[in-house]
């Protein structure tokens, strides 16, 4: 048919294939290589080769076999070559900085140590302490991803905004309709604002619509009026001198006249156990309200914090303020400071995760991965005046 | 024990049976009893009794399955090939050809091996996917896809999910997107995204389908429930409730608050939700969700505070419990329809979009093909021109084998039954399964269908009375008795029957194989110390996880084999155990995986490393991409931060402080202030960044291993199982390059846009441990299988969307919330999931050939709610514990139970290292960068040799149109003469479409080839447009002549020249065209030595031939000018 149609015939490419490849052979010197395997699984010879050695097999007494081997050992002989090659050499194996990395624990001057932390950096200093020595003292952070996409923190972030927005304009006499079209409308407009992907922007919308009504009757419920909303405030400690600043997301004042401290999350809220563990944020925002940290706020005495997670609103992580709670919380936030103002302690890389399996900024810095998280952290002074560099 | 006195080769018989080409037939195999040999065997003898290689289909389950089967069958072929006349009648004999062979028999089956391997096309031994795309690649138009259609890949597919949601969110169809959202809790949209796009085609999925699924009435409406519910006085009821819930027991005083939520919002939804998570009793109560009358609130309440109301709450308890079955449906049926919306938008685009780019995707192959095969029109049609039919197909695995596969195969062997056969001999169909190593539900396999199918096929093909043979092989080839006497001593009990399909029984063909199986002591769980030294900054040393304990214990127990040179009998007869030997398999890629191979990396074993890498958490490819995204983006102060603490550069912690700490600007100026510091790193990093802009991502990365000895570096500090990260790396950078238009940036946004998981295929036993998961030992074998992972595992099912075979998909409700049709079908796959898991333990445990240790770290409960549970819900620990106590007698070995068959031969001690050997060195050059090759000069045409090619005063050879008219008359030239004179024109203006040109180039062409006496040079035997190439001077020529006229003496070589101005005579040609003529001779000469060559040129002008003198021409070559 192709031939009637004055197309060259396939036949005529595999003669000409054939040809080059004869020609080729006839080479002083020839290599016959193939892939033993792709992607997915081990691959058939070329008939060309299949016939080559079975025939060279099958004729034993012609010394078939004989040529075969050594055709394939001095195949060998190149593959070992380029196997070789390849290989590290006894310079690269006494070389010093071909060494595997231990677990970090850098000890920079104490000069160079941050005395002034946020409120949400503590808990980096508690957990992956690395992390607050590349941010603080290498002054490294993470870029965004090339191609930017909307995340969690983003996120966050909005969803901030519309909860400070909701409760800050507030107005009287609103019923639960009311309320809940007024905080969809606002979400709308917010996220119209900072989001530029119609798909985030309409599934986040999404998720404050499933629980609009449930974060109306969770507010509903509280017993307080808010007095401060998003404020910034500090709270300076002495012997080491030592700054704690950050920013509070509501506070309510009670009936009684106590407050009650509230922060959202837009994921799930740190249960007891991790508040007790790492999780301090909302307990120092507490010291720093009973120390008068937060100028719209004048010093009270806090009954609770609540961490109000936007998927379970009416189930929010409370906890009772005592006294003994927050002397016990100076204490020791006191004692951590103290400690990394010593020359002995180290900044550790992944100090008391969570999970083993968390991704950490900073994981790749510390060369996570060539020492694992059963190693022993090996402090190493770094940028001290007899230190070489 | 099992098994008596064995019947010497009853099970080689059973194979050859099976292996008999006549007749068809359906074939359940045990693990290990040989399947793949018969499938072999099958298709040898095919071939042998004449079947043309082309009309055998044989369809296997793996690509790998595939390329072994044909590598098997070459083997067997080229052999026969070979082989002397004894040896090979011995060798047809053995594969049940009995009887004396004639010399022909003989020859036949050693010209099979070139007949198999000369097939057009290659053998069909193929996936049923790699079939139906070729199915589809030759009848594209009636299949009704795209002639050029693409695979397409994860990657690919997922983007263009998010590209039409992007574009529904963003105006197609908002609402649809909205509600969605609302009803999909998980995080992973696109995952929901990939579960809606499988169910392929919309069809059918209306609101109405959803209120159907679930027996709904038209007039069921939540609000209609809630009015039933909702009376009126609720709200005061429940308000008064709560003002004295304080009075009550603590628990009483803890729901006050929430009594009051629910009053305030009486009489919605909402409250009504409160309402029975308060009023009702949970799912795990003995009579679940019914109203707590007289149980609610605590007995204090009821009787003194709040007696007078309660008759008014227990008729609201019961008003809740008697709706809650409708408003779970109504929410079912409401979210379901959710689905069917948005599924309506989508499918339809995404179908739309997929065919506009002639993309096909997995199921597309089956679905097309069998639309194709089903389509009665063209079925018969495609079938024929299948090289005349599909004789002989050959099903492997066909447990496995999905509905709509079937579907295929099916159509493919519909005419074998039709009765209307207009082939001669007979057609069969040959199928191959094993229903207890059915393990692949979750790519649609159904093991139910096995039975199904065989029980049609037989009904059809005895209709058509021929002969359908079903048989079994019960015989393992494989095993000891010791494992075999487990298997089935673990699949005994009746309980399994479903599952397993039969009752479990093996008999082993190496009935004195010595072999051993162990169950070591459980591990319990470890459980976590939560921290509260916050205030301490020690580090905290992960404590021993129990899934570490027990792959320490693996590894040291594998390390003491191969230290003590522990024997067993492998198929060569008795040796020493080697690291190859060793496979471990768990059933998910868990902690007990990663920790595994950590262990026996400590302990120096060689293990095969994971079978799935992931990419971006390998610290050689981290390293890489951080170089990579510094040169991007020297800004980036992290990634130089990370490349220079890589190995690649190997910086130091104090190195990296003393150039960041305190510097003004980016890390990357502070380090050119101190390139005294830092000579070697300076240099490759200055070196990379003035070649970045200009090389490739796959180059760039090749200068950084090669040129900047990066590969040798790493591999030094990370270990070399760094290298399969790298090499994995480095195909993505060629994948990338394939599919875009290379660059830097571009490069790194492809990588940063997925997360690249790398399917390793471990296969064949090397010399290494091998470990991965029980559905990749899919039919693998090893001497010795550890089973580490068989404790207590959680079902893990995610899915939003709730298909089923015979029924549209619905959307999954949490358990409690379903109603009874979902509940139905959760419960039909929770047993599902249950049968397959119970077959994946039979196939974890045949892999085993002389030993096999069962053991488990973590959860291993007998009991479940207090209750004991099934046994089909056992982990497969305690159900490896119960089939050892039901075997005798079971020993105390060190390391727990021991069930032993014969004695292994003793322990030959530490292996003697071997002595090292002193290579030589690498020859220098190795190592030395090589040399550029200098570039062969490029080839010439015999017309540039430099000479003016026109007469002054002739403008021929300049402008367009002037070389346009050269052309053409040549192209005429070329094809008229073979053509008769009346198509001249019709001709013409096929190959010229100027018709200006045309006109002018065929009055020019008609003279010439009109003259009588040029009659000779266009005669058929002239030879038209000749390629030649030859040397001159040290250059190729490359040319091509007009014509050419051979005869045994002499031979004439004529160039038409279309030359406005004519030169009288030969001494005025010009120049040029006289070298050019030279240059042809000169390489005739070389064709034809001692021929005499004539060469002349033929004006079209004029249709004159002057023939030139050949001295001349070759005087003239040699003053040529060669560039």
């Amino acid at each position: 048919m192709r031939q009637e149609a004055g197309l060259l015939l396939p036949e005529r490419q595999i003669g000409l294939s054939a040809h080059d490849y004869q020609q080729a052979a006839g080479a002083p010197q020839v290599i016959l290589t193939r892939a033993r395997r792709d992607a997915d699984a081990e691959t058939v010879p070329s008939r060309w080769l299949n016939r080559l050695t079975n025939l060279l097999n099958g004729l034993p007494d012609q010394g078939g076999q004989l040529a075969l081997a050594q055709m394939i050992r001095r195949g060998d002989d190149w593959r070992d070559l380029s196997a070789r090659a390849a290989q590290p050499t006894e310079a690269h194996r006494s070389d010093p900085a071909l060494v595997r990395a231990a677990r970090p624990a850098p000890r920079p001057p104490l000069t160079a140590r941050p005395d002034k932390l946020s409120l949400t950096a503590i808990r980096d200093l508690i957990r992956d302490p690395y992390a607050i020595y590349a941010r603080k003292v290498l002054r490294l952070v993470k870029l965004d991803p090339l191609r930017a996409s909307p995340d969690a923190r983003d996120r966050g972030i909005v969803l901030h905004q519309v909860m400070d927005q909701f409760i800050r304009h507030t107005p009287a006499g609103e019923t639960p309709e009311q309320a809940q079209a007024r905080l969809l409308d606002l979400t709308a407009d917010l996220l119209a604002k900072a989001v530029d992907f119609p798909t985030e922007r309409l599934l986040w919308y999404a998720r404050m619509a499933s629980v609009a009504d449930r974060i109306i009757a969770a507010e509903a419920d509280r017993d307080g009026t808010p007095a401060a909303l998003e404020v910034s405030g500090e709270m300076r400690f002495s012997n080491p001198d030592f700054t704690l600043f950050g920013r509070l997301d509501r506070a309510d004042v009670l009936p009684d006249g106590r407050v009650a401290l509230i922060d959202y999350k837009s994921g799930t809220p740190p249960k007891r156990a991790e508040q007790e563990a790492f999780e301090k944020q909302l307990l120092l925002t507490a010291l720093m309200v009973e120390n008068g940290a937060f100028p719209d706020l004048p010093a009270t005495t806090v009954a609770r914090t609540q961490y109000v997670g936007l998927k379970s609103p009416e189930a929010p992580e409370e906890m009772e303020i005592t006294p003994e709670t927050l002397r016990e919380v100076y204490a020791k936030f006191h004692h951590l400071i103290a400690e990394y103002a010593k020359a002995s302690t180290g900044y550790i890389s992944r100090r008391a995760l969570q999970r083993d399996e968390e991704d950490r900024d900073f994981d790749h810095l510390a060369r996570y991965g060539e020492w694992q998280m059963s190693d022993v952290a090996q402090a190493v002074d770094v940028g001290w005046p007899d230190d070489p560099a | 024990m099992w098994g008596g006195p064995m019947i010497p080769h009853e099970a080689t018989l059973r194979q050859v049976m099976a292996a008999d080409p006549g007749t068809s037939t359906w074939l359940s195999a045990n693990a290990g009893s040989g399947k793949t040999s018969v499938l072999t065997d099958r298709v040898a003898r095919l071939l042998l009794g004449g079947v043309s290689p082309a009309h055998i289909l044989c369809l296997t389950y793996t690509k790998a399955a595939a390329s072994e089967m044909q590598n098997r069958l070459f083997k067997r072929l080229g052999a026969w090939a070979m082989l002397p006349d004894d040896r090979l009648h011995q060798s047809l004999t053995e594969l049940g050809l009995t009887g004396a062979h004639s010399a022909q028999t003989l020859s036949e089956a050693r010209r099979l091996f070139a007949r198999a391997i000369e097939t057009p096309g290659g053998l069909r031994i193929q996936t049923i996917h790699s079939f139906c795309a070729s199915l589809l690649r030759r009848f594209p138009l009636e299949a009704g896809v795209s002639p050029q259609f693409k695979e397409v890949d994860d990657r690919s597919a997922r983007l263009l999910r998010a590209q039409i949601v992007q574009e529904m969110a963003d105006g197609l169809a908002v609402q649809a997107v909205t509600d969605l959202g609302m009803i999909h809790s998980g995080a992973d949209f696109d995952a929901l995204l990939a579960e809606i796009a499988r169910l392929g085609s919309a069809q059918g999925l209306t609101p109405q389908t959803a209120r159907g699924l679930f027996d709904l009435a038209q007039d069921a409406t939540i609000d209609a429930v809630l009015a039933e519910v909702f009376l009126g006085d609720e709200a005061a009821l429940l308000t008064d409730l709560a003002q004295v819930m304080p009075l009550g027991t603590a628990t009483d005083a803890r729901q006050a608050p929430h009594l009051a939520r629910i009053a305030r919002q009486v009489p919605n939804v909402a409250a009504l939700d409160g309402l029975e998570k308060l009023l009702l009793t949970g799912a795990g109560a003995g009579a679940p969700f019914s109203a707590k009358v007289d149980a609610f609130p605590g007995k204090d309440l009821r009787t003194r505070h709040f007696a007078d109301r309660m008759p008014q709450l227990n008729a609201l308890m019961t008003r809740v419990e008697a709706a809650r079955n409708r408003r779970v449906t109504l929410t079912a049926a409401a979210k379901t329809a959710t689905l069917y919306r948005f599924a309506s938008a989508f499918l339809p685009l995404f179908s739309a979009r997929k065919s506009a780019r002639g993309w096909l995707d997995f199921d597309d192959l089956i679905t097309f093909a069998t639309r194709l095969l089903s389509n009665p029109g063209v079925a018969a049609w495609v079938l024929y021109r299948l090289d005349g039919g599909i004789e002989h197909i050959l099903v492997d695995e066909a447990q496995d084998t999905s509905p709509t596969q079937w579907r295929v195969i099916e159509a493919l062997a519909a005419e074998f039954t039709s009765g209307a056969s207009s082939h001669e001999g007979a057609r069969t169909l040959f199928v191959v399964g094993d229903k207890k190593q059915s393990i692949y539900s979750f790519q649609g396999a159904n093991v139910a269908i096995f039975d199904r199918k065989r029980d049609r096929f037989q009904a059809d093909f005895a209709a058509v009375t021929k002969p359908f043979n079903t048989t079994s092989l019960d015989y393992s080839f494989r095993s000891s008795p010791a494992i075999l006497d487990l298997v089935d001593a673990v699949f005994q009990p009746a309980e399994f029957g479903r599952a397993m399909g039969d009752a479990v029984f093996h008999a082993a063909f190496r009935h004195d194989l010595p072999g051993q199986v162990e169950l070591w002591p459980d591990i319990a769980p470890e459980r976590a110390e939560s921290d509260k030294e916050w205030e301490a900054p020690v580090d905290l040393i992960t404590p021993d996880h129990h899934a570490a304990i027990l792959a320490r214990q693996v590894a040291a127990r594998i390390r003491h084999m191969l230290d003590s040179g522990a024997q067993i009998v492998a198929r060569d007869g008795p040796r020493a155990v080697h690291a190859g030997d060793f496979l471990i398999l768990v059933q998910r890629r868990n902690a007990i995986f990663t920790e595994l191979i950590r262990a026996c990396k400590a302990l120096d074993l060689p293990i095969a490393g994971a079978d799935r890498l992931k990419l971006a958490a390998e610290m050689a490819v981290k390293d890489l991409s951080s170089v990579l995204a510094f040169l991007a983006t020297p800004e980036d102060d992290l990634a130089l931060a990370e490349a220079l603490r890589s190995p690649l550069f190997g910086l130091s912690e104090a190195d990296l402080y003393s150039l960041a700490h305190g510097r003004p600007t980016y890390l990357w100026q502070a380090m050119r202030g101190r390139e005294n510091d830092f000579p070697q790193a300076m240099a490759m990093l200055t070196d990379l960044r003035d070649t970045a802009d200009f090389l490739r991502p796959y180059d760039l990365l090749q200068r950084i291993l090669i040129s900047h000895d990066g590969r040798k570096r790493l591999l030094t500090r990370l270990g070399d199982e760094a290298e399969e990260g790298i090499d994995a790396f480095l195909q993505q950078a060629i994948d990338y390059e394939s599919a875009d238009v290379p660059s830097l940036t571009g490069f790194l946004i492809w990588l940063q846009d997925d997360e690249m998981e790398i399917k390793r295929q471990i296969d064949s036993a090397g010399d290494r441990i091998r470990i991965m998961t029980v559905h990749g030992a899919k039919g693998l074998e090893s001497e010795i299988v550890i089973l580490p992972d068989c404790a207590d595992r959680k079902p893990n099912n995610r899915d939003s969307v709730m298909t089923a075979e015979d029924g549209p998909p619905m959307w999954s409700m949490p358990a409690g919330q379903r109603p009874p049709a979902m509940e139905a079908r959760a419960l039909a796959r929770k047993e599902q999931a249950r049968d397959e898991n119970l077959r994946l333990l039979y196939v974890a445990l045949t892999r085993a050939r002389s030993m096999l240790i069962v053991a488990a770290a973590g959860e291993t409960k007998l009991e479940a709610d207090r209750k004991p549970k099934p046994l089909t819900d056992l982990c497969w620990y305690r159900l490896v514990d119960m089939g050892l106590s039901r075997l005798n007698p079971v020993g105390q070995g060190p390391q727990g139970r021991v069930y032993r068959f014969g004695s292994f031969p003793d322990a030959i001690g530490a292996a003697r290292a071997p002595a090292p050997v002193d290579l030589p060195p690498l020859p220098v050059w190795v190592t030395m960068p090589h040399k550029a090759p200098d570039h062969p000069l490029p080839m010439m045409s015999p017309s540039s040799l430099g000479g003016a090619k026109v007469l002054s005063g002739d403008d021929s050879d300049d402008g367009e149109m002037a070389r346009a008219r050269g052309t053409a008359i040549h192209l005429l030239l070329e094809h008229l003469p073979k053509a008769d004179p009346v198509e001249w024109s019709l001709l013409a203006a096929a190959l010229i479409p100027d018709a200006g040109i045309r006109a002018q180039a065929l009055e020019e062409v008609a003279r010439v080839l009109r003259a009588p006496d040029l009659a000779p040079i266009f005669s058929p035997d002239a030879l038209a447009e000749v390629a030649i190439t030859g040397d001159f001077a040290g250059r190729r020529l490359v040319g091509s002549i007009d014509r050419l006229i051979v005869t045994p003496g002499l031979i004439t070589l004529i160039d038409f020249k279309s030359n406005r101005l004519v030169p009288a005579d030969p001494a005025q040609v010009p120049e040029g065209l006289l070298r050019q003529m030279g240059a042809y001779a000169h390489l005739l000469a070389q064709i034809y030595p001692g021929r005499i060559l004539h060469p002349a040129i033929l004006w079209t002008k004029t249709a004159r031939l002057m023939p030139l003198d050949p001295d001349i021409v070759r005087e003239a070559l040699a003053r040529s000018t060669i560039p």
